[in-house]
């Protein structure tokens, strides 16, 4: 059974370019658009990792992090937080909040095919 | 019925009490753990204002007058806002100036001058003797009510049997040993009693707690309240007198005025007042507190006494008991003696700590004012050559308050007896008011000299004994009974009650307006008429630009002189003692870095300070004296006194500039700092700007980046799949150019350096052009677009490309929000008096209330879920609104959601001057 | 502006009102044999305007205190 890899961003393009490169590694996917959205999949989708971007409509990514990691039983879900926010001071919230890698938007594609494959092999 | 001994064991274990409270504070004011130094105990002590007159002589004057007992509470009340400004000045000056009684004060001020402070001391003796007589004799009635009520045929008490005088001789005696032992226990420069204070602060708690008391148990136990008492009262003869000040409640609209004038004079410049609110206080923040509590206090003792006096009336009709004697009457009447005894307890409070303090301040005057000058004048006594002067010092002070007291009791059986409580009250105030012009103009009124000052006393004093004393004496039978109906050698125009003819006046208010009348006009214009001495220059202008000296200053003198130590040391240890001057010398080295032991020679500020040393012991004008006798003084000349008058003036303009000057230092310190919070302010933004602008950029970039990875990591990909991946690397590309060119657009017309080329423009062609740049985004959204135009439009100035670039930005956003199968967007322009009104309206999903002006802001765009993450960079509202704010006009937008928006601005026809053309 | 200066104006200004408040002629407006509850309207008027002073005065000396300043009490007064 492949592992299940959620992606939360709001850019169709970035979405489209995330789709691509996840399933070619064979990985089962779904796509939010919105924080709210996001939520939902967490709990029907139940994923393996979360690809999640910052900057989103209704909640933003450091919230739902923030979520994530204060319910038990999404504990084991993989969070990499994917944005555009470089500042060193986004970075550090990030990583504190719970999340297991802070990748800056624009990122480079094999590093984060890397990144994924490594953590869920873990 | 309580016996006799048990009232009179109660009475000593009050004063017992109170001495315990003097002796713990006193022993704490030793160990420097003072416990007076509150304003609360300031207040309270300032209460000793309320004395037996009040406590008993209130409800008796309610009952005869009605609301004429109260002007003498309420003229404290209108005074004592005005403390911060002139009782503080009084405070201040006598802290630097080591002032410590009201002689001293006026002396100190009239260059030191003996003679006044010995005209002050005894105008103040012999007005406020009778006063304190008063107090033994109210202690004596009360003592005398208690024991005899309902047991006597003479309920009053004013018959006294030998026994009850004993009572009233012991306690003035006991009295007289608690004003020895805690008001002359050391003789101390700033004679401040910590022990007298406390105790004082403490009969002024029991007399307002007792008052209260037996005012609650009449008005609420006795009968139902304020409105019940005034109801049965109707059936009194005399009710009318209580409901409003007419000449036939015995009190009119003269009376009223004269008394509280009178009473507002009293409350600063009474002897005892005076020693408790100057002498005695601790620190002058002190006074702020009580500028609302005194005048509270004197609101609470206060609220009960008309509701007694008519339940006194009612309980005893036909005047069969003094009405100065109700509170105690009316519960030992109803049986309750224990509360009777309370109410005894808090009248035995009012009288004894009026005859403590009242002693201790005349006692202080008597010897620095009148036995310390006389007795260094007179050479045969050889006293300012005796070694130790600290005992017969001390001496002196114990004496004259041995002879006070005497004095006052002897007059008590003498006279005391023919008067009500209040009327000698009245006569005191009168006398004390007669400093009022003296100590003011003192303070304020540079011109005020010594002659003035002596002028204005005595003609003022010797007014008011013609006017209130000498027909008392008369009516009492001591003098002929025609000076009062006849005038004086039968000359009309000397009766002492319409003193020169002014008729109409009620005793009281005649002698007040005369004697301040004479007092006052006499010492302006004597004022005016003399000139004052070097001294008394110096002493006015420390007097009256004292906020502005430091007690180091304050010392300064118009006079040189030189001495040795030790003829200042010996000087100084014969009045104050030896440990004292030592103490005192040492805190002069400390504060000045000096070693006073090393020096011989010292200067004429060391010799100021030693001067006011002395004066705290002995007065103004006997330490003069007596330094004056030690020291080789050289008076300087009056071209020198002005030299350094003028030198003192321009320290303290420089001083008075210096303080403005750091005010406005402060000011501008606070407008600098709220500048720099809002440079901060800008930066935060800046660098969120930056921030944002810098997500803004990074997002197609990555697309960009992500595809061109993909596409040359796969070379195998399908042709649609690399057509797809290639178009969106050049729309995120066109995204980017588009935001980069926006950016830079809004900087240039942010920091003003953008280029603009105005013409004269139709505006509907732009309207048009635009439409047709924008068909092509209107066809892929099945958008309808129509525009409506009148005839003629003016044509307008204004930058062609910026104008297309606004409703092409208004345009396209207006066809993305339209809705999606039948959208609609029209384009109206209407011609306004000086302007035009444009219009572009959709009738899409429209915008909230909120985000209304949110859309304006750079990089604020709506995100609605239905629609998605809109495309464009979120500044081409806010760079349309810029531009149009550069063509003068402006931009808002009007939604209902789900129906529409409706974005509009407007063009002036012509530019206005002060935003000429850019440069 | 300096805050000591206003207070002192404010106190000066109540003392002209507390003048007015309780002299002739303003205390005639009350000088009638009306009733309050029972209560002289004179006596009540004249103890509703006392208190009315003390309160005023209360206001004007602690106000600092009362908005929950203390830091600035003490040093701010000399």
């Amino acid at each position: 059974m492949s592992k299940k890899i959620l992606i939360v961003d709001d850019e169709p393009s970035i979405v489209i370019s995330l789709e691509f490169l996840m399933e070619q590694k064979g990985y089962q996917l779904e796509v939010a658009r919105t924080g709210d959205e996001a939520m939902q999949a967490i709990h029907d989708f139940k994923p393996d990792l979360v690809l999640l971007d910052v900057m989103l409509p209704h909640k933003n990514g450091f919230e739902i992090c923030q979520y994530m990691r204060s319910k038990p039983e999404l504990a084991d879900i993989k969070i990499i937080l994917l944005t555009a926010k470089g500042r060193k001071q986004d970075i550090e919230k990030g990583l504190a909040i719970g999340a297991d890698e802070y990748m800056t938007k624009p990122f480079s594609t094999k590093q984060l095919v890397q990144t994924v494959e490594n953590m869920l092999k873990k | 019925m309580l016996p006799n001994w048990f009232i009179f064991i109660i009475s000593l274990l009050y004063l017992g009490l109170l001495f315990a409270i003097a002796y713990y504070a006193d022993m704490r004011a030793d160990q420097g753990r003072s416990i007076i130094n509150n304003p609360y105990i300031y207040a309270f002590s300032l209460a000793v204002y309320c004395t037996a007159w009040t406590f008993y002589g209130s409800v008796g004057r309610a009952a005869s007058t009605g609301l004429g007992f109260l002007p003498v509470y309420i003229g404290p009340t209108i005074i004592a806002p005005l403390w911060l400004l002139v009782l503080r000045k009084i405070v201040r000056i006598c802290k630097q100036q080591h002032i410590t009684s009201i002689a001293d004060f006026i002396s100190s001020r009239y260059g030191k001058s003996p003679f006044l402070g010995g005209i002050v001391a005894i105008i103040a003796v012999v007005g406020i003797i009778p006063y304190i007589s008063l107090q033994l004799k109210a202690i004596s009635n009360s003592y005398g009510i208690l024991t005899s009520f309902l047991g006597s045929a003479d309920p009053s008490g004013q018959s006294l049997n030998s026994f009850f005088g004993d009572t009233a001789f012991y306690i003035a005696i006991l009295l007289a040993a608690f004003a020895i032992l805690f008001g002359t226990r050391h003789l101390d420069a700033s004679e401040r009693h910590e022990g007298l204070v406390a105790a004082i602060a403490f009969e002024s708690i029991i007399k307002l707690l007792a008052f209260l008391f037996v005012g609650i148990f009449v008005t609420y136990f006795l009968y139902d309240g304020f409105g019940d008492i005034f109801t049965q009262a109707r059936r009194l003869p005399e009710f009318a007198r209580f409901l409003t000040i007419s000449r036939d409640s015995g009190v009119d609209w003269d009376q009223w005025v004269w008394i509280t004038l009178l009473s507002l004079l009293a409350v600063m410049f009474l002897p005892r007042q005076f020693h408790v609110s100057v002498v005695e206080n601790v620190n002058e923040k002190h006074i702020q507190k009580a500028i609302w509590l005194f005048p509270l206090y004197l609101f609470l003792i206060n609220v009960f006494v008309l509701p007694i006096a008519v339940a006194g009336l009612l309980h005893f009709p036909g005047n069969t008991v003094d009405a100065d004697t109700f509170v105690l009457a009316l519960p030992l009447a109803e049986g309750h003696q224990w509360i009777a005894l309370f109410v005894f307890i808090g009248g035995l409070s009012a009288a004894t700590s009026m005859v403590i303090v009242a002693t201790i301040a005349l006692s202080i005057m008597v010897s620095n004012n009148l036995v310390m000058p006389i007795l260094l004048r007179v050479r045969a006594l050889q006293i300012s050559r005796s070694k130790d002067l600290t005992r017969p010092l001390l001496m002196i002070r114990r004496g004259s308050i041995i002879v006070l007291v005497l004095w006052a009791y002897v007059y008590f059986h003498v006279v005391a007896e023919y008067y009500t409580l209040v009327s000698i009250g009245l006569i005191s105030f009168t006398a004390a008011a007669q400093f009022a012009p003296a100590i003011i103009g003192g303070i304020f009124w540079r011109g005020g000299t010594r002659n003035g000052a002596l002028a204005g006393l005595i003609a003022g004093s010797l007014v008011w004994a013609f006017t209130l004393p000498m027909p008392f004496a008369a009516q009492a039978g001591l003098l002929p009974g025609s000076i009062v109906t006849e005038g004086l050698f039968g000359i009309s125009l000397l009766r002492p009650y319409s003193f020169l003819g002014l008729e109409g006046l009620d005793p009281i208010s005649n002698s007040v307006f005369w004697s301040l009348l004479f007092n006052t006009g006499l010492y302006v214009v004597v004022s005016f008429a003399s000139r004052a001495s070097i001294l008394e220059h110096s002493q006015a202008v420390m007097f009256i630009e004292s906020p502005w000296y430091t007690a180091r200053e304050g010392r300064y003198q118009f006079w040189r002189g030189t001495s040795s130590i030790e003829v200042l040391q010996s000087l100084l240890t014969r009045f104050i003692g030896e440990e004292n001057t030592k103490k005192a010398f040492y805190e002069y080295a400390r504060i000045h870095e000096t070693d006073w032991q090393q020096q011989q020679q010292v200067d004429q500020e060391f010799i100021s300070y030693a001067e006011q040393l002395l004066t705290g012991a002995i007065g103004a004008a006997s330490a003069r004296a007596m330094i004056s006798s030690v020291v080789k003084e050289e008076p300087i000349s009056v071209e020198e006194m002005m030299g350094i008058l003028n030198e003192t003036q321009q320290a303290i303009s420089q001083k008075k500039t210096l303080e403005k000057k750091s005010r406005e230092l402060e000011q501008a310190t606070t407008e600098l700092k709220q500048a720099n919070a809002r440079l901060l302010e800008l930066d935060r933004l800046k660098d969120d700007f930056v921030a944002t602008v810098t997500h803004e950029l990074r997002t197609p970039l990555t697309s960009v980046r992500a595809f061109a990875e993909i596409l040359f990591d796969n070379p195998d990909l399908n042709t649609d799949q690399k057509n797809n991946f290639l178009n969106i690397i050049i729309k995120e590309s066109e995204r980017l150019t588009r935001l980069i060119n926006q950016v830079l657009d809004l900087q240039k017309v942010e920091s003003k350096t953008m280029e603009w080329e105005l013409t004269d423009i139709d505006f509907s062609e732009i309207v048009v052009e635009s439409f047709e740049a924008c068909s092509q985004l209107a066809n892929e959204k099945n958008v309808t677009c129509e525009t409506a135009f009148p005839a003629r439009i003016p044509r307008i100035p204004g930058d062609r490309d910026r104008l297309m670039q606004v409703m092409l930005n208004l345009i396209s956003n207006s066809i993305k929000f339209a809705k999606d199968d039948s959208g609609k967007v029209s384009v109206k322009i209407a011609v306004k008096k000086n302007h035009l009104r444009v219009d572009v309206v959709d009738n899409g999903i429209g915008i909230g209330k909120k985000d209304q002006q949110i859309v304006f802001e750079k990089f604020r765009q709506i995100n609605t879920p239905d629609v998605g993450k809109p495309a464009g960079s979120g500044l081409g509202l806010t760079i349309a609104q810029r531009i149009i704010e550069y063509h003068q006009g402006s931009l808002w937008v009007k939604s209902t959601p789900n129906k529409g928006s409706t974005f509009s601005f407007t063009l002036p026809f012509e530019r206005q001057k002060e935003n000429a053309l850019p440069t | 502006m300096n805050i000591r200066a206003r207070r002192l104006q404010k106190l000066v200004g109540l003392f002209v009102f507390a003048i007015v408040l309780f002299n002739y002629p303003v205390l005639t407006i009350f000088n009638r044999a009306i009733f309050v509850a029972g209560i002289p309207l004179l006596f009540c008027y004249l103890f509703a305007a006392w208190f009315l002073i003390v309160v005023l005065l209360l206001i004007v000396i602690e106000r600092r205190s009362l908005l929950h300043m203390p830091r600035n009490i003490e040093k701010s007064e000399n």
